[in-house]
């Protein structure tokens, strides 16, 4: 009790000092005015005794330490009063101190802002009770069709039913973008996912109002008309309206009832794409949900619920350690035993051979997100450059202390006489260098806050909810271990080198410090050129491939072009009604003013959209044994060609003549001609693709050239256009591409004709291709940017360093240099002896730095060939141009102090020191 | 600080708490210069300390609870912080008296029973 008493007011003491100390003050002056109040009456003079009284109590500022030693904690007391004491240290030297912060506030700020990205991206757990928990259940090996790993309705319930009504398995479908109406009658695209009943059980969260669903509100097909919307959904369309629950939601033309709102904290799986509305997966066929499947022979519009053949379901499982394994190997157990018969069974061969195909859990604790996969590498290739910027940051730093540190050693070598011992004076020295990191973290969080919302912006999208810059604890965590780090980075060499005094530096006054210094700042010079060295090539190269990518030939006209696509399965379109709506859309989109012309197309330009099929023969090529000809096709409108400025180069083009009863026509383009017909001029030969309804001839009337049309990066592959006339769009979605004089002004008027034609109808995508083209460039566009921007502040430091070190050995050297002069030494012998020492390090550190740059970029040789385009990882002209960038700074950074030295007068540099 | 020193105090920092308890258990409220005062006068040989080796002590005891301070007039007019022992500080005392008697009970044995 007593103790605790203590402890409470020891904290208390150390809280506030000033009442403690002054009570204390007050209590030794009353002590030694009795004190000497009593030596005066044994009769001695008033000043002698005043000097006993002192003695008689022990010196006042001796007991005054005891004291405090009793009353507070010591080592807290101290580290107190060091770090005033290098405030103010630290205050007399604002030059400094402002560099230093600077430097570090950037270093550690872009270190920052880079962790909080990856952080939102990868690492983060979702805000749910015990993520590390959550698992998605998949099969490995993985199958090498993507999408073809999900389950099939009666197996979750096998699964399900193998662990014997424990529930911990839930599922739920792929994510749904479908337009939805709220009761005030405004209508938006949302994305929407089925889940099973249990799945906020298994998710672990409760209802922010009304309820959440249950088990029961997924049991028969299309008999719960119910709806859960998040809490982003609910206060932006719902206007945060308690009373919304209970009213009615139409989810893609049907109508639901809202029952409840989902806590902020949950909004989904998927990070990157939170989810606005959850209906149970009894619902599918209510909602027409017709995506995101893999199936063999099944009847599509049937509802799913039933069939063991089409694959629809991601499993979500949620188990503590103990449980898991034994829960695995019962859902193993089943796999296994049902593999042969099961749905699977057709998927196993595309597997690898002879690895038997098994359950897997993967952790789902940090959600899931189709930007980690496309991001990770990169946002751990930029987190290693920024790191090495930061050391580049700490070795300049370091720099800077041993210089100020030597002005300073008269000072270190006066208070070690004085009885300072060595551990308390490099502590003093960790301690302002802890000050200084302390400042520049903060600052840096700032510079944090303000450059990470752009980079997120430029990475995944400024409207994703994690575009956002959190100061949360886990960046207050990570910058406090960089500032820790930074300390120790740029502090201890200088800490534990100024402090190594003899007993001569007395007499030297600093020289001999200063001597031993200078290799050491020599050193870590040559270090700062040679990381520079490795950051300025790695921006040449990001540049160079975000360079070639962006002014490749596409292959068409991409300026003045929209490209939108639909979902018209998920609005109820199906086969001559579809051709009907597409002709309809074409149509009264051709009519806007300042439209060009508009075509259809199954997949549109730069959208991503791939069809590839197989079954075609051609008559000159004999396919290698296992080759199984694949080839990207498009079913486009009359006009498509024109549309997107894709020339023909040979033959022609589709005319409304290419109908149902003529002759079966395509056009091909160059790659094809070139690979399957072996010649560049095919018009007028024949190939055989049969689609099952018996085997079809078709001639081929026209060749085009080759176009980057589903993504820049893709070097175009052989490709076929059939007439969507003779071959219709696909079920499942398709596009319109538009040419307009302002496309920009096109989006809005577009937007509007489709919405008037059938309000209904979900827009999957609208943009300009320009925009989408530069979209697709996002990856490329973060690390170049980056790169730059860390190349910038690289030679920034670096031409810092140079400058600071060679001012450095100049001011250590005026007397030798006033001495050469008074010998008669001509400007360019002084400017020798200023630069030699220097800039053989400067050159060692380029040199070292090309060998750093050269063996990283063979290390990474994998890692990077994914990132670059049209580069090699040991570009010579990313090289040449490091190299010279760096050579042309140093020479910049040497000018004013060689200046300064040639300038010295001689007699005055003879009288210093 | 040397050797010898440090020894001084470790061997007196059980033992001033205690005394100074004791002192102001039978003396009521005191002073630190009364304190310090009275220190000189136990035992047989009076201790050669500085006077200022009380305060820690004090400090210590005041926030444990077991003394309380005041200030007030000395008789000369003077100002002062006048320690009282609480009861908190009377039940201590007492604990820590028994502690002790036991201790030194057990060492004059222990020691008695050394074979010389």
């Amino acid at each position: 009790m007593a103790s605790w008493r203590r402890l409470v007011a020891r904290v208390l003491a150390f809280a506030r000092p000033a009442r403690a100390e002054h009570e204390l003050a007050r209590e030794l002056a009353a002590h030694l005015a009795l004190l000497e109040e009593t030596f005066r009456r044994q009769g001695l003079s008033a000043d002698a005794a005043a000097a006993a009284a002192r003695r008689a109590l022990g010196g006042v500022e001796l007991v005054k330490d005891a004291q405090r030693d009793a009353r507070s904690f010591r080592w807290l007391e101290d580290a107190r009063r060091d770090m005033w004491r290098s405030l103010r240290a630290l205050a007399r030297r604002p030059a400094f101190t402002i560099v230093a912060v600077a430097t570090l506030a950037l270093g550690m700020g872009a270190n920052t802002a880079i962790f909080s990205l990856i952080d939102r991206v990868i690492l983060k757990p979702l805000s749910v009770p015990a993520p590390h928990d959550l698992f998605a259940l998949r099969v490995v090996p993985a199958s090498s069709q993507p999408g073809q790993d999900r389950f099939s309705s009666p197996t979750v319930d096998a699964l399900r039913h193998a662990l014997r009504g424990r529930d911990r398995l839930a599922a739920m479908g792929g994510l749904a973008r479908f337009q939805t109406t709220t009761p005030t009658g405004s209508a938006q695209i949302e994305t929407i996912q089925l889940v099973s009943g249990n799945y906020f059980d298994v998710i672990g969260v409760g209802a922010e109002a009304g309820r959440l669903l249950t088990p029961q509100d997924d049991v028969t097909v299309d008999a719960h008309p119910v709806a859960v919307v998040s809490h982003a959904f609910w206060l932006r369309r719902l206007a945060g309206d308690p009373s919304a629950v209970g009213e009615t939601l139409t989810v893609n033309g049907s109508p639901l009832t809202i029952v409840g709102v989902v806590p902020r904290a949950f909004s989904g799986l998927w990070t990157d794409a939170p989810v606005s509305v959850w209906v149970p997966l009894a619902m599918q066929h209510g909602v027409r949900y017709l995506q995101n499947f893999s199936s063999g022979h099944a009847e599509i519009d049937r509802p799913w619920m039933a069939q063991p053949d089409i694959r629809w379901l991601d499993v979500l499982y949620r188990g503590a350690s103990d449980t898991r394994v034994r829960d695995l190997a019962a859902l193993d157990a089943l796999f296994h035993g049902t593999v042969a018969s099961s749905p699977l069974a057709g998927d196993v061969d595309r597997r690898p051979a002879g690895v038997e195909p098994h359950l897997a859990f993967k952790s789902a604790a940090a959600g899931f997100s189709s930007l980690r996969g496309e991001y990770s590498a990169r946002l751990l290739l930029l987190m290693g450059l920024v790191a090495v910027v930061l050391l580049i940051a700490c070795a300049n730093l370091a720099n800077l202390l041993l210089a100020h540190g030597v002005s300073r050693s008269r000072e270190i070598a006066i208070r070690s006489a004085l009885g300072a011992t060595r551990s308390s004076l490099v502590r003093q020295w960790l301690v302002e260098s802890l000050v200084l990191s302390i400042l520049g973290g903060l600052a840096g969080l700032i510079v944090a806050a303000w450059t990470s919302d752009a980079l997120a912006a430029m990475t995944v999208g400024a409207s994703a909810d994690l575009a956002h810059f959190v100061l949360d604890g886990r960046v207050l965590a990570f910058t406090a271990g960089l500032m820790i780090a930074t300390t120790l980075g740029f502090g201890l060499l200088p800490a534990l080198r100024l402090t190594r005094v003899d007993t001569d530096a007395l007499r030297a006054g600093g020289r001999a410090t200063a001597h031993a210094s200078g290799t050491v700042m020599n050193a870590a010079l040559a270090l700062q050129v040679a990381l520079s060295v490795v950051v300025l090539v790695a921006a040449g190269l990001f540049s160079r491939t975000l360079h070639n990518l962006s002014t490749i030939d596409l292959g068409f006209d991409a300026t003045h072009l929209v490209s939108a696509r639909f979902d018209h399965r998920s609005a109820g379109y199906a086969g001559d009604r579809t051709a009907q709506l597409y002709d309809r859309l074409v149509a009264s989109i051709t009519r806007l003013p300042g439209v060009e012309s508009a075509a259809a197309a199954s997949c549109g330009v730069i959208s991503q959209c791939d069809n590839t099929a197989g079954s075609y023969t051609f008559p000159d090529y004999a396919p290698s044994s296992g080759e199984r000809i694949a080839i990207r096709e498009n079913r486009i409108g009359v006009d498509y060609f024109r549309v997107v400025g894709m020339p023909v180069v040979e033959g022609r083009s589709f005319t409304t003549d290419d109908s149902g009863e003529s002759p079966k026509v395509a056009v091909v383009n160059q790659a094809l001609a070139r690979t399957y017909f072996g010649t560049p001029h095919a018009v007028g030969r024949h190939f055989r693709h049969d689609l099952g309804r018996g085997d079809d001839e078709y001639e081929v009337i026209g060749v085009v050239r080759d176009a980057r049309v589903f993504d820049v990066h893709d070097a175009p592959g052989p490709m076929i256009y059939f007439p969507v006339r003779q071959m219709p769009l696909s079920p499942y979605g398709g596009g319109i591409n538009v040419r307009a004089a302002d496309p920009l002004l096109a989006l809005a008027a577009i937007r509007a004709v489709v919405g008037a034609i059938d309000p209904n109808l979900p827009i999957l995508s609208l943009t300009t291709t320009g925009e989408a083209a530069a979209s697709a460039l996002g990856r490329e566009r973060l690390l170049a940017y980056l790169a730059s921007g860390f190349a910038g502040m690289a030679t920034v430091l670096a031409s810092i360093g140079i400058y600071g070190v060679v001012s450095f050995g100049m001011t250590r050297r005026v007397a030798e240099i006033g001495l050469r002069m008074a010998l008669g030494a001509t400007s360019w012998d002084i400017a020798r002896v200023v630069l030699s020492a220097s800039m053989r390090w400067v050159g060692l550190g380029l040199m070292s730095g090309i060998f750093l740059a050269f063996a990283t970029s063979r290390l990474l040789r994998a890692l990077l060939s994914g990132m670059l385009f049209d580069v090699t990882p040991t570009d010579p002209a990313a090289f040449v141009a490091a190299i010279l960038t760096l050579a042309a700074i140093a020479v910049i950074a040497v000018l004013v102090p060689v200046r300064r030295a040639i300038g010295i007068d001689p007699r005055r540099a003879l009288d210093c020191d | 600080m040397t050797t010898e020193q440090r020894d001084r105090i470790e061997l007196l920092q059980g033992t001033l708490d205690l005394i100074i308890l004791r002192a102001l258990a039978t003396m009521g409220p005191q002073h630190a210069y009364g304190l310090a005062a009275r220190l000189d006068q136990v035992g047989d040989q009076p201790l050669t300390l500085n006077q200022g080796t009380v305060y820690p002590a004090l400090v210590r005891l005041e926030q444990k609870g077991a003394i309380k301070g005041t200030w007030r007039q000395t008789e000369s007019k003077r100002e002062a912080k006048y320690y009282a022992i609480t009861r908190a500080g009377r039940r201590e005392l007492e604990k820590q008296t028994t502690r002790w008697k036991r201790l030194a009970g057990l060492v004059e044995a222990l020691l008695l029973a050394e074979p010389r």
